[in-house]
């Protein structure tokens, strides 16, 4: 037993190291070229298939990163997909009206004001609510008598540290946490009011301003939800699905409800991407802008993606995957973990949202496209392509459209069976797969297609060798 | 000279159940200690009070002096506490060398967007936890497996594998529960030489077993456990020959 | 004013839902105490009941329609347990909730396939034969309007939760299941084929699904898509009575209906499917292992 390593072992791992990172960068580099090239020989239809393809492999990359590696069940995750569309679309096109945005801005700032208050206490459950109670009242009180906006910040502050200190959570953390909320309040109600009314921001800002509320929607339900564990955690990420979709079709007010949907939505524009379109020598039409858009956005979630897993901070959500006893052992902080990967993951659900919201030649979304169905589907591009594996929401997210699409054709051709005409197909195909998968290739169809190949051709069965990613 | 680990008046009740009650007990810096007593004594509940994965019920903790009361479990392993498992709680989907290589975790910093964008603090750490990493697996002897996926080592090879995870984070002390329970002769042999060199470097050492014999060969100290409380303490052979000993080890034969 | 004098109304209309809520719950909780899997297809069983029931009722008479819909429930059942438990001993939790939601995509596939999206008027059991459709006798009690089918519902459900008492307590198959999920390997040595105790829960909870819609079907119509929100009321039900307690389900099924009826009648109109959501989420995270229940699983 060697006790330091010798220099030979040095060089040995830094050897596998370069090799692995070129095994890893070489799939970037085909997927580039491929980018680049595939508007000259796809028409219009495929590269509509090709968009869907592309915010699903964005979708599934992120829920892969929650469930297949961290392990964390979601049966929700169409609901973050949702809020990025929406905050993104009521921004750019439906004016928020007037009587709202007080009530709006006290939930924005009260939500703000719990993240930082959880962030800095670590308080959660009954303690958490009771402190968001607090600020609700403290925001209502100060409205009702209409204060001068520096004064509803004292109030705020002063009323949260009071609070606070006599929760014994510590005084300073409550001010802070009720000046926040009194400063995300005030700014929604007065500096950002005029913007709100009027709905015509940017598809861009309409995208970051999705990522932020959704992140701050994940971080408070994350850092309570993922307390639970197993079918408990997937019963309450479905609830908040749920609600979140309800929320959608009822608040008719903001959403435009289920009757109308939001309609009328601009596109997001990208003109320097439509370049690389006119290098190979397309003519750039909105659409394969907006392929080049799209796709250039699931480039970075793949390469983000295959870096997380294969750094400390993804080791550290496979830990807690693994067993969350032994990753606290080792000095992994499991929730604080569990809520990062929740937050990243809702984040870039959120983004695909708003690319989905800003479609060239679409421009509409409504609440049934956020639902639960939405969420199981997502389930399966992630089962499909294989659990902890990124390249595999590619490999899911396709496969699925193609059977989609294949299925929508079948439908279309009116024939029947057993005298009855073909509905239904999607539902059916799709429970059929899920169940198929999880019973004969649990892994995936990549690891089980590979690793059956590889018994074959061994004859053999051993462990597979190197990383995963 | 001071205890590095300290349990004052512990004590843990499961419902009405008391596993562990009003126990002192300490570990002084550079000891191996042992934690001995029947099936069913709270050994491993006493382990995992002093880890911080069960919160105490009573009393306190105090590591390397600082209390872990109250705090969340990974807060011992950041006072440098390291441990292994009974039952082998390995990262089963992960592969041998990775296992090691979050076993670095509590002594590297890098976050999240250093890791997804790969800067250059990335890179730095990174190498040093891949050397980490085989120094440890070397050290227990897994360095050919280093690929190999956690899950598929026999067991003998995935305590030893628990081991270097635990080593890799630079504890200043090791607790290991039932380190050789399900080990053959030869693997226990080499598992008292491996523990007697992680003494030599320093690292304090807590061995938590029910057997008797191969803790008495190693161990300078030995705490005795029954029915949740301590009934004797001392050198191997002070402990062997204590009446209180004998007779709880007796006592719970079958007739 | 006005408001109040429709409580009585609400109540009526609530504990009708409130016993689907229920016998929904006992149906969780059956396979969960024999298999510890959270059969999300739960919801999907009744669905079949009602469908059949309904599809039957419009060529034969009750008696062949029933007995076929609860008979095709618990065959579905059978099935899907096949399904669970190829992986079951092997499969961590997450594969176990993949296959069951697949079988509840599928199922409702399978049933738009056959009898299309439209929703299907089911003639009450107790009715007045009218001209092309049945009308229901009703009463009239405090101001509600108390139909005679919703009575039925009641019925059911009592007969159901006295039928399962007596099951579990006094029979030797519902000791053995329940034996199955506390420890298996016991369970087996004594000579209890685990197996057929997890096929046994599952056709049990199906034919439960099934005569739960079959019953409720002439109420809230028979559609494919009744299972999903049924089977997720069902399971906040299971989870605020504590998951593996059978009286503690039930109650909190009828109460869950009524809560619901009122607060959506009263309150929040619009919001009234998220109310027994938000209270799911409220109650997992006040009480994470639900109210009466056990600790969650741990891995």
């Amino acid at each position: 037993m060697s006790v330091a390593a010798s220099p030979d072992s040095r060089n040995v791992s830094r050897k596998a190291v370069r090799r692995l990172d070129a095994a890893t960068a070489a799939p970037f580099v085909i997927f580039l070229i491929v980018y680049a090239l595939v508007p000259r020989f796809a028409a219009d239809k495929e590269l509509t298939m090709l968009i869907y393809i592309g915010i699903n492999t964005m979708l599934a990359i992120s829920l892969n990163l929650l469930m297949g590696y961290a392990g964390q069940v979601s049966l929700g995750h169409a609901a973050f997909f949702g809020l990025g569309a929406y905050t993104s679309a009521i921004l750019t096109v439906r004016p928020i009206p007037a009587e709202v945005i007080p009530g709006l801005g006290t939930g924005l700032g009260v939500a703000a004001g719990c993240a930082v208050f959880t962030s800095l206490t670590r308080a959660s459950g009954a303690r958490l609510a009771s402190a968001a109670a607090a600020m609700v009242a403290l925001a209502w009180g100060s409205q009702a008598v209409h204060l001068h906006p520096a004064a509803v910040l004292l109030i705020s502050a002063a009323g949260m540290a009071a609070f606070a200190a006599a929760a014994r959570s510590g005084a300073l953390m409550g001010g802070a946490s009720g000046l926040t909320a009194a400063v995300v309040t005030l700014l929604c109600q007065h500096l950002l009011a005029g913007v709100l009314q009027r709905g015509g921001a940017s598809p861009w800002s309409g995208m970051v301003a999705g990522v932020g509320f959704s992140g701050l929607v994940a971080y408070l339900l994350g850092g309570q939800v993922l307390r639970l564990k197993g079918h408990y955690l997937a019963m309450a990420t479905l609830g908040f699905g749920v609600i979140v979709e309800i929320v959608f079709r009822q608040w008719t007010a903001v959403t435009g409800g289920s009757s109308d949907g939001i309609f009328g939505i601009p596109v997001m524009r990208a003109e320097w991407l439509g370049g690389i379109g006119r290098m190979t020598g397309v003519e750039v039409s909105p659409r394969v802008e907006y392929y080049y858009l799209v796709w250039a956005f699931v480039f970075v979630c793949l390469m983000l993606g295959v870096n997380i897993v294969r750094s400390r901070v993804g080791r550290a959500f496979r830990a807690v995957h693994g067993s969350e006893v032994a990753a606290e052992s080792l000095g992994v902080d499991t929730s604080r973990y569990k809520v990062q990967v929740f937050v990243l993951s809702a984040g870039i659900a959120s983004v695909a949202g708003s690319l989905y919201a800003h479609q060239a030649g679409v421009g509409y979304i409504h609440p049934s496209e956020f639902g639960f169905g939405v969420s199981a589907q997502l389930v399966v591009m992630v089962v499909v392509g294989g659990m902890a594996s990124i390249w595999g929401a590619l490999l899911g997210a396709t496969t699925l459209q193609l059977i989609k699409t294949w299925l929508l054709g079948l439908e279309k051709t009116q024939h029947t069976l057993f005298g009855l005409t073909l509905t239904g197909l999607e539902p059916i195909v799709f429970g059929a797969v899920l169940i198929g998968v999880m019973i004969v290739m649990p892994q995936g169809l990549v690891r089980g297609v590979s690793d059956a190949a590889a018994a074959a051709l061994r004859g053999t069965r051993r462990g597979r060798p190197g990383g995963s990613g | 000279m001071a205890a590095l680990i300290q349990a004052v008046q512990v004590t843990r009740a499961f419902g009405g159940l008391v596993a562990v009650n009003s126990v002192d007990f300490s570990v002084r810096r550079g000891q191996m200690k042992a934690l001995i007593g029947p099936n069913g004594a709270g050994k491993s509940t006493l382990l995992n009070l002093l880890t911080g994965i069960t919160p105490v019920t009573s009393g306190d903790i105090i590591i390397d002096g600082s209390s872990i009361r109250g705090r969340p479990a990974f807060h011992a392993a950041t006072l440098g506490l390291a441990r292994t498992f009974q039952n082998v709680r390995l990262f089963e989907n992960m592969t041998v060398i990775e296992n090691v290589m979050v076993g670095c975790h509590s002594w590297t910093r890098q976050g999240i967007a250093s890791g997804a964008l790969r800067w250059i603090g990335h890179w730095r750490e990174e190498r040093l936890i891949i050397e980490e990493s085989h120094r440890q697996l070397g050290r227990v002897g897994l360095e050919a497996e280093a690929g190999a996926d956690a899950a598929s080592l026999p067991f003998g090879k995935q305590r030893m594998l628990e081991i270097a995870r635990a080593l890799a984070g630079h504890p200043q002390v090791l607790m290991l529960d039932e380190p050789a329970s399900g080990l053959s002769t030869r693997e226990t042999a080499e598992l008292s030489s491996l523990l007697r060199q992680i003494v030599s470097e320093g690292v304090t050492v807590l061995l938590v077993d029910h057997d008797m014999q191969f803790v008495m060969d190693i161990s300078d100290e030995v705490t005795v456990l029954d029915q949740g409380r301590t009934i004797a303490e001392g050198t191997p052979e002070q402990v062997q020959s204590d009446a209180a000993v004998i007779a709880a080890y007796l006592g719970t034969e079958p007739n | 004013m006005d408001q109040l004098s429709q409580i009585p109304q609400l109540i009526v209309t609530g504990m009708t839902a409130g016993c689907i809520y229920a016998i929904v719950a006992v149906g969780f909780t059956i396979i969960y105490n024999t298999t510890g899997v959270i059969n999300f297809a739960q919801g999907e069983f009744v669905m079949i009941g009602a469908m059949v029931a309904a599809v039957l009722m419009a060529k034969f008479s009750f008696l062949v329609a029933f007995p076929a819909a609860v008979l095709a429930g618990c065959l579905v059942g059978a099935v899907l347990a096949g399904f669970v438990l190829i992986p079951l001993k092997r499969a961590a939790v997450l594969t176990l909730i993949i296959i069951t939601i697949g079988a509840s995509i599928a199922m409702q596939g399978i049933a738009q396939f056959l009898w299309g999206e439209t929703a299907i008027p089911v003639p009450p059991f107790t009715g007045i034969p009218g001209e092309g459709f049945v009308e229901d006798r009703s009463f009239h009690l405090l101001g509600a309007v108390i139909r005679a089918q919703e009575l039925w519902v009641v019925a059911v459900t009592a007969l159901i939760v006295i039928g399962m008492t007596l099951f579990f307590r006094y029979t030797l198959i519902g000791q053995a299941m329940r034996a199955c999920e506390t420890n298996p390997a016991g369970a087996r040595l004594v000579g209890i084929s685990v197996r057929r105790m997890v096929v046994l829960s599952f056709v049990m909870a199906a034919g439960l699904g099934a005569l739960a819609g079959l019953t409720v079907s002439p109420v809230f119509y028979a559609r494919v898509n009744m299972g999903t929100a049924l089977g997720l009321k069902g399971f906040c039900a299971a989870v605020l009575g504590g998951l593996g307690n059978f009286s503690g389900g039930i109650i909190a099924g009828i109460v869950l209906g009524i809560v619901e009826s009122l607060t959506g009648g009263l309150l929040w109109s619009d919001y009234k499917d998220a109310v027994a959501f938000v209270i799911l989420l409220a109650i997992l995270l006040i009480r994470p292992e639900g109210l009466l229940g056990r600790k969650a699983d741990q891995k």
